[in-house]
């Protein structure tokens, strides 16, 4: 990964191939956050000429690293106004890694409201018209690609959604099978594809070869033990194989901590039928799969394929966080309702999240019942239609309460909360309100206090507060985004010591380095302060850190809890 | 209520009588650990290994060696969970300060006859012991 591709948008699109300069050791979330901090004018319209595209694979995708293939995709966001970071699984990362690219940057704006295919491979990159996959969603898109291009290609591609430049429109990435189920899926990045004129990026490898550890001994026998590690653990090596995220959905409704019927509730009773326990029983009795992996070399496996009661497939198995937005967060309890949902938002090129956050919204504004599954379909198809309503919805559940007059938006910075109510669980509250990506469960979700602990950042044995976990974890969580592994590698990392030095081997074998935990804190602060100042230079100041008011007045059953983090503690996460 | 016998249910019928919760007898002075080791067939270091997530009426569980059983308590035993809020779920989690807000749950223990808890079983305790609650037996409320 010793260069990077600009492709610059414009009357005539053209391109340069470039050495890394500056971003040099960089990767994932490390790289695109500093590409946009650095060469994009915060100021600028996320739609416009200025904002920019960044694409870059992890620091060690393309190598035989275990569970490195996710790839980071920033830009100034449409759905927040801030920066933003979004990643996923699926070939992208390690097909682009072997291209020997760090980051694929895109700029400019589409000629005439052109969309082009940009083609990379070995040794030719062009930029085709995409009048054949123009207005396809991303399933047939795909699928013309593939006829085109080849089964040993990587896509990433964006549907109608992206095409109307919608802010809760994704970027998809195609799995091992060629399915455009893995999405970069948060803050509205299909959009700024689009306004750059790029359909779909195809990425071929052919003729290259995996990526090389300096020391290969060393980085073989760190990538066993690590390997060893993650399958000797309860979390990576059981639970998440068997039954995906969504075996969450009983223990935090149990917890009352489930957000229901738009966050109006902490429970919802019908959790047994959605979980992820019958969600794999569901799969297996029809003879889809329960355990899977989004791309080549993930040894954990949490994905599956859901299949219909024909046993024929619909899409991958929807992770937790789609089944609760699709799901529970609009009463409804038909699993087989929720993956065809699942099934739309990745044809249209949607984020789930907010799609069923805003479900949930348009249900409270009286546009569907709770409960309804058909009628929530119904909304989705209109996303799919592009009509005037569909287009309010797909812009997300900000602007979908605006336009109904309904206070209830569970948002922050524009971007709608996830799967956990603040009230019950306020350390996520924290995380929510002052991530700079916007409302974000990822950005705090590795554990990796041993990171912290080795640095000698925290001490886990004293009590900390939620305000210092949540700087810890999010500081942890920038610096794996950086490294392409799925953020699942924290809970082994967390409980075993030996893995987490395995983490910690592996890289340094990989680079030749002699890394420590302080070096990864550092880098983890650096992108948090480059994405803070970046949202500060766009007009946010500490009153965007802040949850919506009702979470502070609506108390939440079972625990009859309120979001009760002062102001002040919310204004500390950063004062380091 | 209803007895359930071995036998008498298929497995999606079992998973998902026992993810709602069945209700199982408990003996006096039963501890929330000495319950679990005593129902799932475990050693102290079975339960730590196999049982990490532990609710009881919808709050944490961080001392279970200590906290006694009480009638109408609702139990939840389950694997570690992913994610962050998995993560501050585990029974003494190290940054259980990020659930503080959740509160313990007395009151909403439910109004039962005799020493009797309603159990659910989750994620790898379900698939791995549903036939332990079996063997045991246990009740379940009758359809309305
Ligand atoms: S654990 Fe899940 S999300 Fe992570 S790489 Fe594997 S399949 Fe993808």
């Amino acid at each position: 990964m010793d260069k990077i591709l600009r492709v610059k948008m414009g009357s005539k699109p053209e391109y340069a191939v470039e050495e890394l300069g500056d971003y040099a050791g960089l990767g994932g979330r490390a790289l695109t956050t500093k590409v946009v901090y650095k060469e994009v004018p915060p100021l600028c319209h996320p739609l416009g000429p200025e904002n920019k595209l960044a694409i870059a694979p992890g620091m060690m995708s393309g190598s035989a690293a275990a569970i490195s293939g996710r790839i980071s995709v920033g830009c100034k966001s449409p759905l927040t106004g801030g920066i933003k970071e979004s990643n996923a699984g699926g070939q992208a990362a390690q097909v682009m890694a072997r291209l020997g690219y760090a980051a694929i940057i895109l700029e400019g704006e589409s000629p005439e409201g052109k969309l082009y295919t940009l083609v990379v491979k070995k040794d030719e990159i062009s930029l085709v018209e995409a009048s054949d996959i123009t207005g396809l969603n991303n399933y047939d898109a795909v699928e013309k690609l593939v006829a085109k291009y080849g089964d040993k290609a990587a896509y990433m591609s964006i549907g109608t959604a992206g095409e109307r430049k919608l802010a809760a429109s994704s970027i998809a990435c195609t799995d091992v099978e060629l399915r455009p189920t893995r999405h970069c899926g948060r803050g509205g990045v299909g959009a700024v594809m689009a306004s750059k004129g790029i359909k779909a990026v195809v990425l071929d490898d052919a003729g290259c070869s995996m990526r090389q550890p300096v020391n290969a001994d060393a980085f073989k026998a760190a990538n066993k033990l690590f390997v060893q590690g993650i399958k000797a653990h309860g979390v990576s090596g059981q639970g998440l194989p068997a039954y995906g995220t969504n075996v969450l959905s009983n223990v935090i409704n149990e917890a009352g901590g489930f957000p229901t019927n738009n966050f109006s509730k902490g429970q919802f009773p019908n959790v047994h039928k959605i979980s992820g326990e019958t969600q794999a029983e569901t799969e297996i009795a029809r003879g889809g799969k329960a355990t899977h992996g989004c791309h080549r070399g993930c040894v954990i496996q949490c994905s599956g394929t859901y299949v219909d009661k024909d046993g024929n497939y619909l899409t991958k198995q929807p992770e937790y966080e789609t089944v609760w937005a699709h799901g529970p967060n609009c009463g409804i309890d038909d699993l087989d309702a929720i993956a065809m949902m699942d099934r739309m938002d990745d044809d249209f090129g949607l984020d789930t999240i907010e799609m069923g956050a805003t479900i949930a919204v348009a249900m409270e504004a009286g546009l569907a019942k709770f409960g309804d599954a058909d009628a929530a379909i119904k909304l989705l198809q209109e996303v799919g239609d592009g009509t005037p309503l569909g287009r309010i919805l797909g812009s997300g559940a900000a602007v979908t309460a605006k336009t109904y007059g309904i206070e209830r938006a569970p948002v922050v910075k524009g971007q709608a909360m996830p799967a956990y109510d603040p009230r019950p669980i306020q350390g996520i509250g924290v995380t929510y309100a002052t991530t700079p990506q916007g409302a974000d469960h990822t950005a705090g979700y590795a554990i990796a206090t041993n990171i912290l602990k080795v640095g000698g950042f925290v001490d886990p044995l004293k009590p900390q507060g939620q305000v210092e976990l949540s700087r810890n974890l999010q500081i942890a969580t920038a610096a794996i985004d950086s490294t392409g592994m799925c953020l699942f590698i924290a809970f082994p990392i967390l409980d075993q010591p030996e893995t987490f030095n395995a983490f910690v081997d592996l890289i340094n074998a990989f680079f030749g380095l002699s890394m420590t935990a302080d070096d990864v804190t550092a880098l983890g602060k650096s992108v948090l302060t480059m994405e803070r100042d970046f949202n500060k230079a766009a007009g946010f100041t500490k009153e965007d850190d802040r949850l919506p008011m009702y979470f502070k007045r609506e108390k939440l059953e079972p625990h009859n809890a309120i979001f009760d983090v002062t102001d002040e503690e919310l204004d500390q996460v950063f004062n380091w | 209520m209803q007895r359930i016998e071995k036998g008498s249910c298929d497995g999606i019928f079992l998973s998902s009588v026992l993810q709602q919760g069945v209700f199982v007898e408990f003996l006096p002075g039963e501890t929330v650990a000495s319950f679990i080791r005593r129902v799932l067939s475990l050693d102290a270091e079975g339960v730590q290994r196999e049982v990490q997530t532990l609710i009881l009426n919808n709050g944490c569980v961080d001392d279970p060696e200590t906290t006694e059983l009480v009638s109408g308590d609702t139990l939840v035993l389950s694997g570690a969970m992913p994610g962050l809020v998995g993560a501050m779920l585990r029974s003494d989690s190290p940054i259980k300060a990020m659930r503080k807000s959740m509160s313990s749950g007395e009151d909403r223990r439910l109004v039962l006859e005799g020493r009797l808890l309603r159990l659910k079983l989750f994620n790898t305790v379900l698939s791995d012991h549903k036939n332990d609650l079996l063997k045991l037996g246990f009740f379940i409320e009758d359809e309305t």
